[in-house]
């Protein structure tokens, strides 16, 4: 039949082709396979460069470090650099602050090696990857890193589900993580002696926020909350702080959508026609502006106030615009404030990118900095140097003082709260600070907390 | 229980709040209306399951932003951008679509999921990856009173513009002549064939048109459901649950499936928040099994298009076979290199890739030897997983314990599975397939409890072989993994080789035939299902096991899809061939992504390259190639066996006569 006379001859033509493309194939990816597995796949731009930094000065192994040693000498092994691990989610439906991270990363490297010296005296040389937002990658990459790049600390990894999972990791393979997420979990029931964090807890957003929202906009709450740990943690952290407050409040309804959820109109309606005086915005990102845009279209805020621990990030008031604009939230980062250490990070910041500093840079260039002045303060890089070292170690921050506590590993700062506001010097909206809330009052006691820190 | 949890049911209906919802409902229901009736007509004429639809939706969406961008207006995006996604649509047609329409509905399947990632992949090139934000035109912003409540204009505008968009392709469908001749094609398009009608123009038109209506929703949607390159996947789900309802191929069918699908989502989550998300795939679950032809379509299985049948048959290699031997001689010395250039991250990778081979494998029981398209199989993977996690955290942390409640639950699921599902065949089987591993992953959302929920199971403890060896070492896993991997595919081979395999084989071929001799198809398709199930959940026991951690997204149905897309690869029907084809999978995408931001995009390219070149998978181009290189020609290879290393006894590369239908 002629069909299959035209299908032998196509099998010959294809087979030509493939055999091209076979053969070229195979040998190259023997040959990258050699290189990938090496050790040396995605340092510095590598793994996941989208070509967004501009040439700003050597972020990777450059060894200029060595020459304003300020510390003892550390470990025998000489000029040899330390290697740090980012994970970021720059893929997934968290993905908009992924970039930032980044970049933040970046030039808290260039930071730590040009002005502090390196770490320890030595160079610190980044790589970076991409968790896709997902727990199994997230893990999958920290083991990458850990085992095929012999990096000494993990830095990032946002939402709570990857977070969770890296830590458990870095537990097991014995490394120093610095998580981003937020979920209580992580220096509460999960809390691990490799972990330590820089990120407000979920509690700590919620005790600066309940109490202030109760008094400031009403004692009539609706909660929603994207289905996930962090969301689950923000839900249960600011219950727990409302009724603490010892201001009667009634909690008309708890809703949730899973996270990645698109269209809101139906809960926004529920809202819009309830008695609630403002609603708990328990979820972040692309979810988060999603919300706004379509409270904005509903003319919600007109009734109900939205509060939130996550909408001051600069990327989500970029992404949401106007839609922002009168929503009120907890306030991670203040360009405004003023201190040197600031002043620097501003500076590398718009030297680097053309733009102010975004909370998750400002979050990278703190946690690279602990953890480097843990390592001086050690002496060594060696994990039962620098925990100790570590714990309980106070640090002035772009964002003013911290102590990282020893029985939980949680930092312990001011929390500034507000309302978004009009843009000013910038395209998108801006921050207005209507009180800044003490550390030692939004954090809950170690007696309270749900750690029972595990040997190591 | 908290009582803010229960639905304001309890509380008491307000007549407002309901006004507001049926709106929304609404709104919602028209934008799959517009979504759903192209890929369902697109089905009707071509028989292919569009996976790429969502992703036309997004591009849609994107085209408007770069359309407003250099214009500022949003009508002209709205004409503009849905006419470039039918460009786009067309072109993808022209040069792939077309090439495969005489092909077995898995490759359309699959290259429409290949055209996803690139799609996917090329817009966050271009666009970056982040959202972005369209507004709605001024006059169009802001709420407006109708009668009690507000509403915004903008999605007020949607519900009409979209109603007045589909009605206008009805009437089109209904009046013109281009309807005439779609509306027969869908019928039986041989005779419109016979007729003098260039059925292979009217397939472009089609898709060009459902891709046009695709963009027109991404449009639509995009000032209020926000714009991101995501934005696709979600969509798909829900407009795969609709053109099921609906009956594939029905325009009229989608658009009351849309529509109710679109009030039923919006009610439910305001009436039963706890169930919304699962009852949904509970509804296409139903439809498929109590009336598979939907509310206004028709099931009928084109008979050459409903299995996977190959013209040339490839007998799986021999374990004994030199070329084997070696291999595994390799893989056995592999660990001893650590330490020479590669971490125990590289053991860690190529376990993976033989976890991979085994869910490939599993897949190529029941679809390389009975042609069934089981786009669910991630279910068995994920339950096998969870089943070892929880069975390690429970019970005990005995590897061969876990395996054995992995292996008993996955069988039992995909028996269950299989027996409901077994009335169906072709897309259906695949569609019924995807139902059934969607719901199982909606539960493992919705039950924290016991699942860990969308955070996964953290914490399993290590599991240890036999209280002695501890599988989380590296080089002990690879070991175990590699022994698991022979072991399953030993016993696939002698299976297949079985009596009941002969029989799979001759189902396959020609179920009638079959049945006439006196063998119920039914029964072996349940047992083969439920074996290819259990070859499943094995694999998912070995990566739980690897990864001491397991979440949702291992259900997921990219995983299905990637588990198909191995199989390919490798050559479906070879039970050798998934092994392969997932091995390179997970090599390609290791590689790839420490160098490319756009991987996806690359292993969606390889996809569509292997779907149209090189059906067979990989292992077909090798046998070309050593073919080639051995310097025999196809004839001299017909006439003997080359050399036992190349054409294992008892095959034949002659070309078929009679064995496909």
């Amino acid at each position: 039949m002629s069909r299959q006379d035209s299908s032998v001859s196509n099998r010959q033509s294809r087979r030509s082709l493939l055999k091209l493309l076979g053969g070229t194939g195979a040998a190259g990816m023997a040959g990258l396979a050699g290189c990938a597995g090496s050790g040396d796949g995605g340092s510095d731009g590598g793994g996941s460069g989208d070509g967004d930094s501009d040439g700003s000065s050597g972020d990777g192994g450059s060894g200029d470090g060595g020459s304003t040693s300020t510390t003892t000498s550390t470990s025998s092994s000489g000029g040899e650099s330390v290697k740090v691990g980012f994970l970021h989610p720059l893929t997934g439906p968290l993905s908009a602050g992924g970039e930032a991270q980044e970049r933040g990363a970046k030039i808290a490297v260039s930071h730590v090696n040009e002005d502090l010296g390196g770490i320890g005296g030595r160079p610190v040389e980044a790589v970076y990857e991409d968790t896709e937002t997902d727990p199994a990658t997230g893990r999958e990459k920290a083991r990458k890193l850990v085992e095929n790049d012999d990096v000494d600390v993990l830095i990032g990894a946002v939402s709570g589900a990857v977070s969770l999972s890296v830590a458990d990791y870095a537990y097991d393979a014995q490394t120093i993580y610095f998580p981003y997420g937020g979920s209580e979990s992580i220096t509460g029931s999960e809390c691990k002696p490799t972990t330590f964090r820089y990120q407000y807890s979920a509690s700590q957003s919620a005790r600066a926020g309940a109490k202030w929202a109760l008094e400031n906009l009403g004692t009539n709450v609706w909660i929603h909350f994207a289905d996930y740990s962090f969301g689950q943690s923000i839900r249960d952290t600011w219950r727990a702080a409302m009724e603490e407050s010892g201001i009667d409040h009634n909690v008309v309804n708890v809703t949730k959508t899973p996270l990645g959820t698109s269209d809101y109109s139906s809960y926004i309606s529920q809202i819009q026609s309830s008695e609630a005086d403002w609603v708990l915005q328990a979820f972040s990102g692309s979810d988060a502006i999603n919300f706004l845009k379509q409270a904005e279209q509903f003319g919600m805020k007109e009734s109900v106030d939205i509060m939130s621990s996550l909408n001051a990030y600069q990327p989500l008031r970029q992404g949401a615009g106007t839609a922002a604009v009168g929503t009120y939230g907890l306030i991670r980062y203040n360009r405004r404030y003023d201190s040197p250490e600031n002043q620097a990070l501003i500076d590398r910041h718009v030297a680097a990118y053309d733009t102010p500093p975004t909370d998750h840079a400002l979050n990278m260039w703190t946690c690279l900095r602990l953890y480097a002045k843990g390592v001086d303060q050690a002496g060594s890089l060696e994990l039962g140097d620098v925990i100790p070292a570590l714990e309980g170690m106070e640090s002035e921050e772009p964002m003013g003082p911290v102590t990282l506590r020893a029985c939980d590993h949680q930092a312990v700062r001011d929390y500034p709260i507000g309302e978004i506001v009009e843009p000013t010097d910038y395209e998108w909206p801006d921050l207005k600070i209507n009180a800044t809330l003490p550390g030692d009052q939004i954090t809950e006691s170690c007696e309270e907390s749900q750690c029972d820190m595990p040997s190591l | 229980m908290d009582p803010a949890h229960w639905s304001p049911l309890v509380v008491g209906l307000d007549a407002n709040l309901l006004l507001l919802q049926l709106l929304n409902g609404l709104a919602l229901g028209v934008l799959y209306v517009l979504i759903t009736s192209g890929m369902s007509v697109i089905f009707g004429i071509t028989d292919i399951l569009n996976f790429a639809h969502g992703a036309l939706y997004m591009v849609g969406a994107y085209f408007a932003l770069t359309v407003i961008d250099a214009t500022g207006s949003f009508f002209a995006a709205l004409l503009l951008a849905p006419l470039a996604v039918g460009v786009l649509g067309a072109a993808v047609e022209r040069s792939t679509l077309s090439r495969i329409y005489d092909r077995e509905p898995l490759y359309h399947v699959l290259l429409t999921f290949g055209l996803v990632l690139i799609l996917t992949d090329a817009v966050e090139l271009v666009w970056g990856k982040g959202q972005q934000l369209i507004n709605a035109p001024a006059f169009l912003s802001g709420a407006v009173q109708l009668g009690p409540v507000f509403y915004p204009k903008y999605r007020l505008f949607t519900i009409v513009a979209g109603l007045a968009i589909a009605g206008a392709v009805w009437l089109a469908f209904r009046y013109t002549q281009f309807g005439l001749i779609v509306r027969a094609g869908a019928q039986d398009q041989q005779t419109v064939r016979v007729m003098g009608v260039d059925m292979a123009r009217y397939f472009t038109l089609v898709f060009a048109l459902g891709s046009v209506l695709a963009g027109v929703a991404g449009v639509l949607a995009a000032p209020f459901l926000n714009v991101n390159p995501s934005m696709g996947n979600e969509i798909l789900v829900v407009a795969f649950i609709v053109v099921t309802v609906g009956g594939l191929g029905s325009y009229a069918g989608s658009v009351i499936a849309a529509l109710v699908i679109g009030m039923f989502q919006t009610l439910g989550s305001m009436f039963l928040p706890q169930f919304s998300g699962f009852l949904i795939y509970m509804i296409m679950f139903a439809i498929l099994l109590v009336r598979p032809q939907g509310i206004l379509g028709s099931y009928e299985i084109r008979s050459e298009m409903s299995k996977l049948s190959f013209e040339e048959t490839i007998e799986p290699v021999a374990l004994t076979d030199r070329r084997v031997l070696a291999l595994l001689g390799v893989l056995l010395l592999l660990p001893l290199g650590l330490g020479w250039g590669f971490s125990p991250w590289i053991l860690g990778i190529v376990s993976l890739m033989f976890i991979w081979g085994l869910l490939a494998l599993s897949i190529d029981i029941v679809m390389g030897y009975i042609g069934l398209i089981s786009f669910g199989h991630a279910a068995f993977f994920g339950v096998g997983g969870y089943a070892v996690g929880l069975a390690t955290i429970h019970l005990t942390n005995s590897f061969l314990l876990g395996l054995l409640v992995a292996v008993v639950v996955s069988m039992v699921l995909a028996w269950v599975i299989g027996a409901l599902s077994m009335r169906l065949a072709g897309v259906y089987f695949a569609m019924i397939t995807f139902a059934s591993a969607q719901m199982i992953y909606q539960l493992s959302l919705t039950w924290p409890g016991f699942t860990g929920g969308s955070d996964g199971l953290t914490g399993i403890p290590q599991v240890s072989l036999l209280g002695v060896l501890n599988l989380s070492e590296p080089v002990t896993f690879y070991y175990l993994a590699l022994v698991v991997l022979v072991a399953c595919y030993y016993a696939a081979v002698r299976i297949m080789d079985s009596p009941f395999g002969r029989v799979l084989t001759a189902i396959r071929e020609s179920e009638r035939r079959a049945s006439f001799l006196g063998y119920d198809p039914d029964t072996y398709k349940r047992r083969a299902f439920a074996i290819s199930g259990a070859v499943g959940g094995v694999s998912g026991a070995l990566f739980v096991t690897y990864q001491t951690f397991i979440s949702p997204n291992a259900l997921h149905w990219f995983v299905s899809g990637d588990a198909l897309f191995a199989m390919v690869l490798g050559g479906a029907g070879t039970l050798y061939g998934p092994i392969v084809g997932g091995a390179v999978l997970v090599g390609l995408e290791q590689i790839l992504s420490s160098y490319v931001d756009q991987w996806r995009a690359v292993l969606g390219i390889v996809l569509v390259l292997v779907v149209v070149f090189a059906p067979r998978g990989l292992v077909s181009v090798y046998r070309g190639v050593t073919a080639r290189l051995g310097g025999r020609g196809r004839a001299a290879e017909a006439a003997g066996p080359a050399d036992a290393g190349e054409t294992p006894p008892g095959s034949s590369n002659a070309p078929p006569t009679g064995e496909s239908e």
